[in-house]
Protein backbone atom coordinates (compact mmCIF):
# COMPACT_ATOMS: atom_id res chain seq x y z
CA UNK A 1 0.00 0.00 0.00
CA UNK A 2 3.38 2.63 0.44
CA UNK A 3 4.18 4.22 -2.37
CA UNK A 4 6.22 2.17 -4.11
CA UNK A 5 8.95 5.03 -4.78
CA UNK A 6 9.60 6.07 -1.28
CA UNK A 7 10.57 2.18 -0.55
CA UNK A 8 14.12 1.83 1.13
CA UNK A 9 16.64 -1.26 0.33
CA UNK A 10 15.60 -2.11 4.15
CA UNK A 11 12.22 -1.22 3.77
CA UNK A 12 9.71 -4.37 4.93
CA UNK A 13 8.25 -5.68 1.03
CA UNK A 14 5.84 -8.08 2.67
CA UNK A 15 4.47 -5.42 5.58
CA UNK A 16 4.33 -2.72 2.79
CA UNK A 17 1.99 -4.85 0.98
CA UNK A 18 4.65 -4.73 -1.92
CA UNK A 19 4.95 -8.50 -2.68
CA UNK A 20 1.34 -10.53 -2.62
CA UNK A 21 1.28 -14.33 -2.44
CA UNK A 22 1.67 -14.45 -6.42
CA UNK A 23 4.61 -11.44 -6.06
CA UNK A 24 6.19 -14.68 -4.20
CA UNK A 25 6.29 -17.20 -6.49
CA UNK A 26 7.34 -15.30 -9.09
CA UNK A 27 10.12 -13.81 -7.34
CA UNK A 28 11.45 -17.29 -6.18
CA UNK A 29 11.25 -18.59 -9.96
CA UNK A 30 12.79 -14.96 -11.06
CA UNK A 31 15.69 -15.62 -8.78
CA UNK A 32 16.36 -19.60 -9.81
CA UNK A 33 16.65 -18.88 -13.29
CA UNK A 34 18.56 -14.98 -12.97
CA UNK A 35 20.85 -16.54 -10.84
CA UNK A 36 21.26 -19.94 -11.19
CA UNK A 37 20.09 -21.25 -7.93
CA UNK A 38 18.06 -23.97 -6.20
CA UNK A 39 15.93 -22.23 -3.56
CA UNK A 40 15.45 -25.42 -0.72
CA UNK A 41 11.81 -25.46 1.21
CA UNK A 42 13.76 -24.57 4.50
CA UNK A 43 14.67 -21.33 2.93
CA UNK A 44 11.02 -20.38 1.86
CA UNK A 45 10.88 -18.34 5.26
CA UNK A 46 9.77 -14.52 5.23
CA UNK A 47 13.21 -13.82 7.00
CA UNK A 48 14.76 -13.87 3.48
CA UNK A 49 12.39 -12.45 1.16
CA UNK A 50 11.00 -10.29 3.28
CA UNK A 51 13.39 -6.09 2.07
CA UNK A 52 15.69 -5.64 -1.02
CA UNK A 53 18.71 -5.72 1.54
CA UNK A 54 17.67 -9.25 2.51
CA UNK A 55 17.16 -10.85 -0.84
CA UNK A 56 20.32 -9.42 -1.65
CA UNK A 57 22.40 -11.42 1.43
CA UNK A 58 20.42 -14.37 0.43
CA UNK A 59 21.37 -14.65 -3.12
CA UNK A 60 24.71 -13.93 -2.62
CA UNK A 61 25.14 -16.16 0.35
CA UNK A 62 23.91 -18.76 -2.40
CA UNK A 63 25.91 -18.50 -4.98
CA UNK B 1 -36.60 -20.72 10.66
CA UNK B 2 -36.00 -20.49 6.85
CA UNK B 3 -34.31 -17.24 5.79
CA UNK B 4 -35.30 -15.29 3.10
CA UNK B 5 -32.49 -12.44 3.50
CA UNK B 6 -29.06 -12.92 4.20
CA UNK B 7 -28.45 -11.34 7.51
CA UNK B 8 -31.47 -14.17 8.76
CA UNK B 9 -28.56 -16.49 8.30
CA UNK B 10 -26.51 -14.99 10.69
CA UNK B 11 -30.09 -14.51 13.64
CA UNK B 12 -30.92 -17.98 13.12
CA UNK B 13 -27.05 -19.29 13.73
CA UNK B 14 -26.90 -17.56 16.61
CA UNK B 15 -30.25 -18.85 17.90
CA UNK B 16 -29.49 -22.22 17.59
CA UNK B 17 -26.00 -22.00 18.90
CA UNK B 18 -24.53 -18.64 20.29
CA UNK B 19 -21.33 -20.17 21.55
CA UNK B 20 -20.09 -22.09 17.99
CA UNK B 21 -17.04 -20.73 16.66
CA UNK B 22 -18.38 -18.30 13.90
CA UNK B 23 -15.16 -16.98 12.46
CA UNK B 24 -11.20 -17.30 13.84
CA UNK B 25 -9.60 -14.29 12.38
CA UNK B 26 -5.92 -14.45 13.15
CA UNK B 27 -5.38 -15.13 17.10
CA UNK B 28 -9.13 -13.61 17.28
CA UNK B 29 -12.11 -15.83 18.04
CA UNK B 30 -15.61 -15.20 17.16
CA UNK B 31 -18.92 -17.14 18.73
CA UNK B 32 -22.34 -16.67 16.32
CA UNK B 33 -23.74 -14.49 19.59
CA UNK B 34 -20.53 -12.32 19.33
CA UNK B 35 -21.21 -11.76 15.50
CA UNK B 36 -24.75 -11.66 15.50
CA UNK B 37 -24.45 -9.00 18.45
CA UNK B 38 -21.32 -6.97 16.19
CA UNK B 39 -23.85 -6.97 13.50
CA UNK B 40 -26.69 -5.55 14.87
CA UNK B 41 -24.13 -2.98 16.12
CA UNK B 42 -23.20 -2.33 13.32
CA UNK B 43 -26.85 -2.06 11.62
CA UNK B 44 -27.56 -0.05 14.10
CA UNK B 45 -24.68 2.62 13.93
CA UNK B 46 -25.71 3.09 9.90
CA UNK B 47 -29.05 3.47 11.03
CA UNK B 48 -28.45 6.09 13.35
CA UNK B 49 -25.85 7.65 10.69
CA UNK B 50 -29.17 8.11 8.44
CA UNK B 51 -29.12 4.66 6.09
CA UNK B 52 -31.70 4.91 4.12
CA UNK B 53 -32.96 1.32 2.60
CA UNK B 54 -31.02 0.63 -1.20
CA UNK B 55 -28.27 2.84 -0.10
CA UNK B 56 -24.72 1.52 -1.09
CA UNK B 57 -22.50 0.80 1.78
CA UNK B 58 -18.61 0.59 0.26
CA UNK B 59 -16.37 -1.87 2.79
CA UNK B 60 -12.69 -1.78 1.89
CA UNK B 61 -11.02 -3.55 4.64
CA UNK B 62 -8.14 -6.07 5.27
CA UNK B 63 -9.71 -9.72 4.70
CA UNK B 64 -11.23 -9.76 8.72
CA UNK B 65 -14.24 -10.26 11.18
CA UNK B 66 -14.70 -6.31 10.55
CA UNK B 67 -15.31 -6.92 7.01
CA UNK B 68 -17.53 -9.39 7.37
CA UNK B 69 -19.55 -7.87 10.05
CA UNK B 70 -19.40 -4.62 7.61
CA UNK B 71 -21.24 -6.51 4.78
CA UNK B 72 -23.49 -8.24 7.22
CA UNK B 73 -24.79 -5.53 8.72
CA UNK B 74 -25.09 -3.23 5.94
CA UNK B 75 -27.64 -5.92 4.73
CA UNK B 76 -29.46 -5.81 8.18
CA UNK B 77 -29.46 -2.18 8.09
CA UNK B 78 -31.54 -2.39 5.03
CA UNK B 79 -28.55 -1.04 2.82
CA UNK B 80 -26.80 -2.34 -0.15
CA UNK B 81 -22.93 -4.06 0.57
CA UNK B 82 -20.14 -2.85 -1.81
CA UNK B 83 -17.18 -5.01 -1.08
CA UNK B 84 -14.01 -3.27 -2.27
CA UNK B 85 -10.75 -6.09 -2.73
CA UNK B 86 -8.23 -4.26 -0.10
CA UNK B 87 -5.25 -4.62 -2.53
CA UNK B 88 -7.24 -1.93 -5.01
CA UNK B 89 -5.13 1.28 -5.71
CA UNK B 90 -6.92 4.72 -4.67
CA UNK B 91 -8.40 5.79 -7.74
CA UNK B 92 -10.10 1.87 -8.49
CA UNK B 93 -11.59 2.36 -5.40
CA UNK B 94 -12.72 5.26 -6.67
CA UNK B 95 -14.23 4.41 -9.07
CA UNK B 96 -16.20 2.20 -7.37
CA UNK B 97 -17.44 4.59 -4.52
CA UNK B 98 -18.97 7.12 -7.34
CA UNK B 99 -20.07 4.44 -9.82
CA UNK B 100 -22.01 2.52 -6.77
CA UNK B 101 -22.75 5.98 -5.66
CA UNK B 102 -22.00 4.88 -2.32
CA UNK B 103 -23.01 7.04 0.95
CA UNK B 104 -21.35 5.35 3.03
CA UNK B 105 -17.72 3.61 3.76
CA UNK B 106 -16.48 1.22 6.21
CA UNK B 107 -12.81 1.29 6.46
CA UNK B 108 -9.67 1.40 8.72
CA UNK B 109 -8.22 4.37 10.06
CA UNK B 110 -5.07 3.52 7.81
CA UNK B 111 -6.88 2.40 4.98
CA UNK B 112 -8.73 6.12 5.28
CA UNK B 113 -5.00 7.85 5.42
CA UNK B 114 -4.11 6.20 1.95
CA UNK B 115 -7.47 7.21 0.47
CA UNK B 116 -7.14 10.67 2.34
CA UNK B 117 -7.11 12.46 -2.13
CA UNK B 118 -9.73 10.29 -3.43
CA UNK B 119 -12.49 10.36 -0.54
CA UNK B 120 -12.06 14.47 -1.01
CA UNK B 121 -13.41 13.50 -4.16
CA UNK B 122 -15.93 10.98 -3.80
CA UNK B 123 -18.85 13.10 -3.91
CA UNK B 124 -21.99 10.73 -2.84
CA UNK B 125 -20.09 9.39 0.45
CA UNK B 126 -21.65 11.09 3.87
CA UNK B 127 -20.00 8.95 6.24
CA UNK B 128 -16.42 7.22 6.78
CA UNK B 129 -17.31 4.86 9.37
CA UNK B 130 -13.72 3.34 10.78
CA UNK B 131 -13.49 0.33 12.48
CA UNK B 132 -10.28 0.63 14.70
CA UNK B 133 -10.48 4.10 15.78
CA UNK B 134 -12.21 7.13 17.05
CA UNK B 135 -11.42 10.28 14.44
CA UNK B 136 -9.94 12.56 15.88
CA UNK B 137 -8.97 16.37 14.88
CA UNK B 138 -8.07 17.18 11.24
CA UNK B 139 -9.91 14.26 10.14
CA UNK B 140 -12.71 14.60 7.21
CA UNK B 141 -15.71 16.15 9.14
CA UNK B 142 -17.33 13.13 8.02
CA UNK B 143 -15.71 10.35 9.64
CA UNK B 144 -17.17 8.65 12.32
CA UNK B 145 -16.60 5.64 14.46
CA UNK B 146 -18.28 2.21 13.41
CA UNK B 147 -18.63 1.49 16.78
CA UNK B 148 -19.10 -2.62 16.16
CA UNK B 149 -19.19 -3.00 19.90
CA UNK B 150 -20.98 -0.06 21.47
CA UNK B 151 -24.06 -0.88 22.69
CA UNK B 152 -26.89 -0.14 20.53
CA UNK B 153 -30.38 -0.27 21.11
CA UNK B 154 -31.28 -3.50 19.08
CA UNK B 155 -33.48 -2.11 16.57
CA UNK B 156 -35.50 -4.84 13.91
CA UNK B 157 -34.28 -4.62 10.38
CA UNK B 158 -36.35 -2.68 8.50
CA UNK B 159 -38.86 -4.60 6.60
CA UNK B 160 -37.20 -6.34 3.64
CA UNK B 161 -38.36 -8.56 0.69
CA UNK B 162 -35.79 -11.86 -0.91
CA UNK B 163 -36.18 -9.54 -4.18
CA UNK B 164 -34.19 -6.77 -3.09
CA UNK B 165 -30.44 -5.52 -4.10
CA UNK B 166 -28.64 -6.89 -1.27
CA UNK B 167 -24.99 -6.55 -2.81
CA UNK B 168 -22.91 -5.06 -5.75
CA UNK B 169 -19.69 -7.14 -6.64
CA UNK B 170 -17.10 -4.82 -9.12
CA UNK B 171 -15.43 -7.03 -11.70
CA UNK B 172 -14.07 -6.32 -15.03
CA UNK B 173 -14.99 -6.95 -18.36
CA UNK B 174 -13.50 -6.79 -21.92
CA UNK B 175 -13.85 -3.11 -22.30
CA UNK B 176 -14.37 -0.26 -19.80
CA UNK B 177 -13.77 0.15 -15.98
CA UNK B 178 -15.35 -2.70 -13.54
CA UNK B 179 -19.03 -2.91 -13.61
CA UNK B 180 -21.36 -3.56 -10.66
CA UNK B 181 -22.94 -7.10 -10.79
CA UNK B 182 -26.17 -6.91 -8.98
CA UNK B 183 -27.04 -9.49 -6.16
CA UNK B 184 -30.15 -10.35 -4.39
CA UNK B 185 -30.68 -11.65 -1.13
CA UNK B 186 -32.47 -14.51 -3.09
CA UNK B 187 -29.84 -15.35 -5.36
CA UNK B 188 -26.55 -15.02 -2.71
CA UNK B 189 -28.91 -17.48 -0.60
CA UNK B 190 -29.81 -19.62 -3.70
CA UNK B 191 -26.16 -19.64 -4.16
CA UNK B 192 -25.36 -21.05 -0.77
CA UNK B 193 -28.18 -23.78 -0.42
CA UNK B 194 -26.82 -25.03 -3.87
CA UNK B 195 -22.67 -24.90 -2.86
CA UNK B 196 -23.76 -25.92 0.32
CA UNK B 197 -25.53 -29.22 -1.56
CA UNK B 198 -22.99 -30.17 -4.12
CA UNK B 199 -19.98 -29.92 -1.34
CA UNK B 200 -22.01 -31.26 1.69
CA UNK B 201 -21.20 -28.91 3.72
CA UNK B 202 -22.45 -29.69 7.62
CA UNK B 203 -22.08 -27.64 10.67
CA UNK B 204 -19.09 -28.97 11.39
CA UNK B 205 -17.22 -27.61 8.10
CA UNK B 206 -14.13 -25.65 9.56
CA UNK B 207 -13.84 -23.39 6.32
CA UNK B 208 -10.54 -21.42 5.47
CA UNK B 209 -11.23 -18.49 3.53
CA UNK B 210 -8.45 -17.38 1.63
CA UNK B 211 -10.01 -15.60 -1.28
CA UNK B 212 -11.26 -11.59 -1.60
CA UNK B 213 -14.51 -11.49 -0.13
CA UNK B 214 -15.23 -9.13 -3.40
CA UNK B 215 -15.24 -11.98 -5.39
CA UNK B 216 -18.18 -13.99 -5.63
CA UNK B 217 -16.15 -17.19 -5.01
CA UNK B 218 -14.79 -15.84 -1.58
CA UNK B 219 -18.45 -14.23 -0.25
CA UNK B 220 -20.38 -17.56 -1.28
CA UNK B 221 -17.68 -19.42 1.09
CA UNK B 222 -18.58 -16.82 4.17
CA UNK B 223 -22.47 -17.08 3.19
CA UNK B 224 -22.53 -21.05 3.36
CA UNK B 225 -20.51 -21.13 5.96
CA UNK B 226 -23.15 -18.95 8.18
CA UNK B 227 -25.95 -21.05 6.63
CA UNK B 228 -24.66 -24.17 7.94
CA UNK B 229 -23.24 -22.44 11.66
CA UNK B 230 -19.49 -24.07 10.29
CA UNK B 231 -16.65 -21.84 11.10
CA UNK B 232 -15.35 -19.78 8.55
CA UNK B 233 -11.17 -19.02 9.23
CA UNK B 234 -9.91 -16.24 7.47
CA UNK B 235 -6.02 -16.07 6.41
CA UNK B 236 -3.99 -13.78 4.75
CA UNK B 237 -0.75 -15.29 3.53
CA UNK B 238 2.32 -14.72 1.87
CA UNK B 239 4.03 -17.98 1.98
CA UNK B 240 1.93 -21.43 0.97
CA UNK B 241 3.32 -22.83 3.81
CA UNK B 242 0.89 -20.26 6.17
CA UNK B 243 -1.59 -22.47 4.21
CA UNK B 244 -0.63 -25.35 5.32
CA UNK B 245 -0.31 -24.48 9.00
CA UNK B 246 -3.87 -22.46 9.00
CA UNK B 247 -4.94 -25.90 7.96
CA UNK B 248 -3.46 -28.16 10.70
CA UNK B 249 -3.86 -25.61 13.46
CA UNK B 250 -7.26 -25.17 12.78
CA UNK B 251 -8.36 -28.09 11.97
CA UNK B 252 -9.98 -27.09 8.75
CA UNK B 253 -12.13 -29.51 6.27
CA UNK B 254 -12.65 -27.34 3.36
CA UNK B 255 -10.76 -24.79 0.81
CA UNK B 256 -11.63 -22.56 -1.62
CA UNK B 257 -8.79 -21.84 -4.16
CA UNK B 258 -7.84 -20.18 -7.60
CA UNK B 259 -5.51 -21.55 -10.07
CA UNK B 260 -1.83 -20.15 -8.72
CA UNK B 261 -2.80 -21.51 -5.36
CA UNK B 262 -2.33 -24.90 -6.17
CA UNK B 263 1.24 -23.69 -7.51
CA UNK B 264 2.14 -22.54 -4.37
CA UNK B 265 0.79 -25.66 -2.98
CA UNK B 266 2.75 -27.61 -4.70
CA UNK B 267 6.05 -25.90 -5.67
CA UNK B 268 6.76 -23.92 -2.55
CA UNK B 269 4.82 -25.30 0.34
CA UNK B 270 6.95 -28.30 1.61
CA UNK B 271 4.89 -29.59 4.52
CA UNK B 272 1.50 -30.02 1.95
CA UNK B 273 3.87 -32.99 0.05
CA UNK B 274 4.99 -34.03 2.83
CA UNK B 275 2.18 -34.31 5.20
CA UNK B 276 -1.05 -35.95 5.88
CA UNK B 277 -3.90 -33.28 6.10
CA UNK B 278 -6.43 -35.66 7.78
CA UNK B 279 -8.85 -33.16 8.89
CA UNK B 280 -9.30 -31.66 5.06
CA UNK B 281 -12.31 -33.11 3.11
CA UNK B 282 -12.69 -31.44 0.09
CA UNK B 283 -10.85 -28.56 -2.04
CA UNK B 284 -11.93 -26.36 -5.11
CA UNK B 285 -10.90 -24.90 -7.72
CA UNK B 286 -12.94 -21.73 -9.57
CA UNK B 287 -11.44 -18.77 -11.39
CA UNK B 288 -9.51 -20.85 -14.26
CA UNK B 289 -8.50 -24.24 -15.10
CA UNK B 290 -6.18 -26.44 -13.52
CA UNK B 291 -3.35 -28.29 -15.34
CA UNK B 292 -3.80 -31.97 -15.04
CA UNK B 293 -0.29 -32.29 -14.29
CA UNK B 294 -1.29 -29.94 -11.49
CA UNK B 295 -4.51 -31.57 -10.47
CA UNK B 296 -2.16 -35.53 -10.21
CA UNK B 297 0.54 -33.60 -7.80
CA UNK B 298 -2.30 -32.14 -5.31
CA UNK B 299 -4.15 -35.39 -5.41
CA UNK B 300 -1.20 -37.12 -4.87
CA UNK B 301 -0.23 -35.39 -1.96
CA UNK B 302 -3.64 -35.64 -0.36
CA UNK B 303 -5.20 -38.34 -1.85
CA UNK B 304 -7.97 -38.77 0.55
CA UNK B 305 -9.29 -35.22 -0.27
CA UNK B 306 -12.41 -34.48 -2.92
CA UNK B 307 -11.36 -32.28 -5.42
CA UNK B 308 -14.06 -30.16 -6.64
CA UNK B 309 -13.28 -28.34 -10.63
CA UNK B 310 -15.74 -25.78 -10.49
CA UNK B 311 -16.49 -22.96 -13.45
CA UNK B 312 -18.73 -19.69 -12.23
CA UNK B 313 -18.58 -16.39 -13.66
CA UNK B 314 -19.80 -13.12 -10.89
CA UNK B 315 -22.81 -13.05 -13.35
CA UNK B 316 -24.32 -16.08 -12.78
CA UNK B 317 -22.47 -16.29 -9.37
CA UNK B 318 -21.19 -20.31 -9.32
CA UNK B 319 -22.31 -21.99 -12.78
CA UNK B 320 -21.19 -25.98 -13.23
CA UNK B 321 -19.01 -28.42 -11.20
CA UNK B 322 -17.40 -31.47 -11.76
CA UNK B 323 -18.01 -34.21 -9.28
CA UNK B 324 -14.78 -35.79 -7.45
CA UNK B 325 -15.92 -39.26 -8.86
CA UNK B 326 -15.65 -38.07 -12.51
CA UNK B 327 -12.22 -36.25 -12.12
CA UNK B 328 -9.99 -39.61 -12.90
CA UNK B 329 -12.01 -39.80 -16.05
CA UNK B 330 -11.91 -36.21 -17.10
CA UNK B 331 -9.67 -33.97 -15.55
CA UNK B 332 -9.87 -31.30 -17.70
CA UNK B 333 -13.83 -30.77 -17.77
CA UNK B 334 -15.99 -28.12 -15.60
CA UNK B 335 -18.69 -30.63 -14.92
CA UNK B 336 -22.00 -29.40 -15.45
CA UNK B 337 -24.63 -27.45 -14.33
CA UNK B 338 -25.20 -26.98 -10.39
CA UNK B 339 -28.56 -28.08 -8.72
CA UNK B 340 -31.50 -26.10 -9.62
CA UNK B 341 -30.12 -24.87 -13.05
CA UNK B 342 -29.76 -25.36 -16.45
CA UNK B 343 -26.47 -24.88 -18.76
CA UNK B 344 -26.96 -24.88 -22.35
CA UNK B 345 -24.30 -23.70 -25.29
CA UNK B 346 -25.50 -21.59 -28.21
CA UNK B 347 -23.49 -21.32 -31.35
CA UNK B 348 -23.43 -18.38 -33.75
CA UNK B 349 -26.80 -19.59 -35.87
CA UNK B 350 -28.77 -19.09 -32.30
CA UNK B 351 -28.92 -22.97 -31.83
CA UNK B 352 -28.23 -25.66 -29.27
CA UNK B 353 -24.74 -26.61 -30.23
CA UNK B 354 -24.24 -30.66 -30.76
CA UNK B 355 -21.51 -32.43 -28.61
CA UNK B 356 -18.20 -30.96 -29.48
CA UNK B 357 -19.53 -28.63 -30.79
CA UNK B 358 -17.85 -25.07 -29.52
CA UNK B 359 -20.38 -22.41 -28.27
CA UNK B 360 -21.42 -19.90 -25.70
CA UNK B 361 -22.15 -21.06 -22.33
CA UNK B 362 -25.43 -19.48 -21.33
CA UNK B 363 -27.17 -20.02 -17.30
CA UNK B 364 -30.57 -20.06 -16.09
CA UNK B 365 -31.35 -20.30 -12.83
CA UNK B 366 -31.96 -19.11 -9.30
CA UNK B 367 -28.41 -17.57 -8.99
CA UNK B 368 -28.51 -15.00 -12.13
CA UNK B 369 -28.17 -11.38 -11.49
CA UNK B 370 -30.05 -8.77 -11.31
CA UNK B 371 -27.90 -6.93 -14.12
CA UNK B 372 -25.08 -4.18 -14.08
CA UNK B 373 -25.43 -1.49 -11.46
CA UNK B 374 -26.77 1.72 -13.89
CA UNK B 375 -25.51 -0.33 -16.76
CA UNK B 376 -29.03 -1.15 -18.83
CA UNK B 377 -27.55 -1.52 -22.24
CA UNK B 378 -24.43 -3.66 -20.85
CA UNK B 379 -27.54 -5.24 -18.86
CA UNK B 380 -29.46 -6.10 -22.02
CA UNK B 381 -26.90 -7.63 -24.09
CA UNK B 382 -25.95 -9.78 -20.92
CA UNK B 383 -29.47 -10.97 -19.88
CA UNK B 384 -31.53 -12.03 -22.74
CA UNK B 385 -35.29 -14.53 -23.10
CA UNK B 386 -34.13 -17.82 -23.18
CA UNK B 387 -33.03 -19.28 -26.20
CA UNK B 388 -35.27 -21.80 -26.71
CA UNK B 389 -38.24 -22.25 -24.41
CA UNK B 390 -40.95 -19.69 -24.64
CA UNK B 391 -41.51 -18.16 -21.10
CA UNK B 392 -44.59 -15.47 -19.81
CA UNK B 393 -43.22 -11.81 -21.40
CA UNK B 394 -39.86 -13.78 -20.94
CA UNK B 395 -39.20 -13.94 -17.74
CA UNK B 396 -36.96 -14.90 -15.97
CA UNK B 397 -34.01 -13.76 -18.24
CA UNK B 398 -31.63 -16.61 -18.58
CA UNK B 399 -27.18 -15.23 -18.77
CA UNK B 400 -24.99 -15.06 -21.34
CA UNK B 401 -21.04 -15.54 -20.30
CA UNK B 402 -19.00 -14.63 -23.00
CA UNK B 403 -17.56 -17.86 -22.50
CA UNK B 404 -16.77 -20.40 -25.28
CA UNK B 405 -17.40 -24.07 -24.10
CA UNK B 406 -18.07 -27.38 -25.72
CA UNK B 407 -19.73 -30.56 -24.26
CA UNK B 408 -18.86 -34.04 -25.04
CA UNK B 409 -21.14 -36.78 -25.83
CA UNK B 410 -22.00 -37.23 -21.98
CA UNK B 411 -23.08 -33.75 -21.46
CA UNK B 412 -19.60 -32.86 -19.51
CA UNK B 413 -18.61 -29.20 -20.75
CA UNK B 414 -14.95 -28.27 -21.39
CA UNK B 415 -14.05 -24.45 -21.00
CA UNK B 416 -12.27 -23.20 -24.50
CA UNK B 417 -12.01 -19.46 -24.78
CA UNK B 418 -13.59 -15.98 -25.26
CA UNK B 419 -14.14 -13.93 -27.90
CA UNK B 420 -12.99 -10.70 -26.28
CA UNK B 421 -9.93 -10.14 -24.36
CA UNK B 422 -10.89 -10.34 -20.88
CA UNK B 423 -7.39 -12.01 -19.06
CA UNK B 424 -7.89 -14.71 -16.44
CA UNK B 425 -4.63 -14.11 -14.17
CA UNK B 426 -4.14 -15.81 -10.90
CA UNK B 427 -7.72 -16.24 -10.91
CA UNK B 428 -9.21 -12.50 -11.14
CA UNK B 429 -10.72 -11.21 -14.22
CA UNK B 430 -8.84 -8.44 -15.96
CA UNK B 431 -9.71 -6.06 -18.15
CA UNK B 432 -7.25 -4.99 -20.77
CA UNK B 433 -8.37 -1.93 -21.18
CA UNK B 434 -8.31 -0.79 -17.33
CA UNK B 435 -4.29 -2.06 -17.79
CA UNK B 436 -3.99 -0.12 -21.21
CA UNK B 437 -5.28 3.11 -19.54
CA UNK B 438 -2.97 2.86 -16.66
CA UNK B 439 -0.23 2.66 -19.05
CA UNK B 440 -1.33 5.47 -20.97
CA UNK B 441 -1.37 7.71 -18.04
CA UNK B 442 2.20 7.08 -17.92
CA UNK B 443 2.74 9.77 -20.49
CA UNK B 444 5.35 7.30 -21.99
CA UNK B 445 3.46 6.15 -24.84
CA UNK B 446 1.62 6.47 -27.30
CA UNK B 447 -0.59 3.58 -28.04
CA UNK B 448 -0.76 0.31 -25.91
CA UNK B 449 -2.38 -3.01 -26.77
CA UNK B 450 -2.50 -4.99 -23.20
CA UNK B 451 -3.61 -9.24 -23.63
CA UNK B 452 -2.57 -12.29 -22.24
CA UNK B 453 -0.19 -15.00 -22.79
CA UNK B 454 -0.31 -18.94 -21.40
CA UNK B 455 1.74 -19.12 -18.27
CA UNK B 456 2.26 -21.99 -15.72
CA UNK B 457 2.01 -20.06 -13.12
CA UNK B 458 -0.80 -17.48 -13.12
CA UNK B 459 -2.84 -19.00 -16.01
CA UNK B 460 -2.60 -15.98 -18.54
CA UNK B 461 0.70 -13.95 -18.16
CA UNK B 462 -0.50 -9.94 -18.81
CA UNK B 463 2.04 -8.94 -21.95
CA UNK B 464 1.64 -4.99 -23.30
CA UNK B 465 3.03 -4.20 -26.69
CA UNK B 466 3.16 -0.65 -26.52
CA UNK B 467 4.55 1.98 -28.81
CA UNK B 468 7.01 4.34 -27.40
CA UNK B 469 6.17 8.55 -27.39
CA UNK B 470 9.24 9.97 -29.59
CA UNK B 471 9.78 6.22 -31.32
CA UNK B 472 11.97 3.33 -29.74
CA UNK B 473 12.20 2.01 -26.57
CA UNK B 474 10.53 3.83 -23.29
CA UNK B 475 12.15 3.16 -20.01
CA UNK B 476 9.96 0.15 -18.47
CA UNK B 477 10.58 0.62 -15.17
CA UNK B 478 9.42 3.78 -14.92
CA UNK B 479 6.92 2.88 -17.01
CA UNK B 480 6.01 -0.09 -14.23
CA UNK B 481 6.96 2.44 -11.07
CA UNK B 482 4.14 4.41 -12.93
CA UNK B 483 2.16 1.66 -13.17
CA UNK B 484 1.87 0.87 -9.50
CA UNK B 485 0.27 4.04 -8.68
CA UNK B 486 -2.52 3.17 -10.59
CA UNK B 487 -3.33 -0.74 -10.24
CA UNK B 488 -2.00 -3.64 -7.83
CA UNK B 489 0.55 -5.82 -8.24
CA UNK B 490 -2.19 -8.64 -9.80
CA UNK B 491 -2.89 -6.53 -12.67
CA UNK B 492 0.94 -5.03 -13.71
CA UNK B 493 1.92 -6.15 -17.03
CA UNK B 494 4.76 -8.90 -16.71
CA UNK B 495 6.00 -8.27 -20.16
CA UNK B 496 6.34 -4.84 -21.62
CA UNK B 497 7.22 -4.66 -25.27
CA UNK B 498 7.98 -2.08 -27.91
CA UNK B 499 7.02 -1.76 -31.39
CA UNK B 500 7.16 1.18 -34.44
CA UNK B 501 3.47 0.33 -34.72
CA UNK B 502 0.96 -1.95 -34.14
CA UNK B 503 -1.07 -4.33 -36.40
CA UNK B 504 -4.78 -3.34 -37.27
CA UNK B 505 -7.06 -5.66 -38.78
CA UNK B 506 -8.98 -4.77 -41.42
CA UNK B 507 -11.61 -3.09 -39.64
CA UNK B 508 -8.77 -0.22 -38.68
CA UNK B 509 -8.76 -1.83 -35.00
CA UNK B 510 -5.60 -2.84 -33.49
CA UNK B 511 -5.43 -6.79 -34.16
CA UNK B 512 -5.38 -8.59 -30.82
CA UNK B 513 -5.34 -11.70 -32.20
CA UNK B 514 -2.44 -11.18 -34.37
CA UNK B 515 -0.27 -9.78 -31.54
CA UNK B 516 -1.41 -12.95 -29.66
CA UNK B 517 -0.66 -15.16 -32.40
CA UNK B 518 2.58 -14.11 -33.16
CA UNK B 519 3.85 -14.22 -29.15
CA UNK B 520 2.77 -17.96 -29.15
CA UNK B 521 -0.84 -18.00 -28.17
CA UNK B 522 -3.13 -20.70 -30.25
CA UNK B 523 -4.28 -19.45 -32.66
CA UNK B 524 -8.17 -19.46 -32.00
CA UNK B 525 -10.90 -18.98 -34.78
CA UNK B 526 -11.05 -16.86 -37.21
Amino acid sequence: MADLIDLGDEASLLDAGVIDSVGILELLAFLEQTFGIRISDEELSPEHFDSVEALVRFVEAKR
Amino acid sequence: MAADLVHQLVENAARAHPDKEAVVDGGRRFRYGDLADAVRANAAALREHGLEPRDRVAVFLDRSFEETVGLLGAARAGGVFVPINGLLRPRQVLHILDDSGARFLVTSARRAEILRDVLAAAGSLERILLVDHAPGPGWDRRVVSAAFRQAHAASAPPAASGEDLVAILYTSGSTGPPKGVMVSHRSLLAGSRIVCRYLGITADERILCVLPLSFDYGLNQLITAVEKGATTILLSFRFADEIVRAIRAERVTGLAGVPTLWVALTERAPSFRREKLSTLRYLTNSGGPVPTEMLDRVRRAQPHVDFFLMYGFTEAFRSTYLPPAELARRPTSIGKAIPETEVMLVNDQGERCRPGEVGILVHDGPTVTLGYWGKPEETAALLRPHPFAARPEGRPLVCYSGDRVKADAEGYLYFVGRDDGLIKSSGYRIGPSEVEEALMSTGLLTQAAVFGLPDPVTGERICAVCVAAGGGEADRHEILTRCARELPQHMLPRDIEFVAELPLSPNGKVDYQALRVARGAAADRP
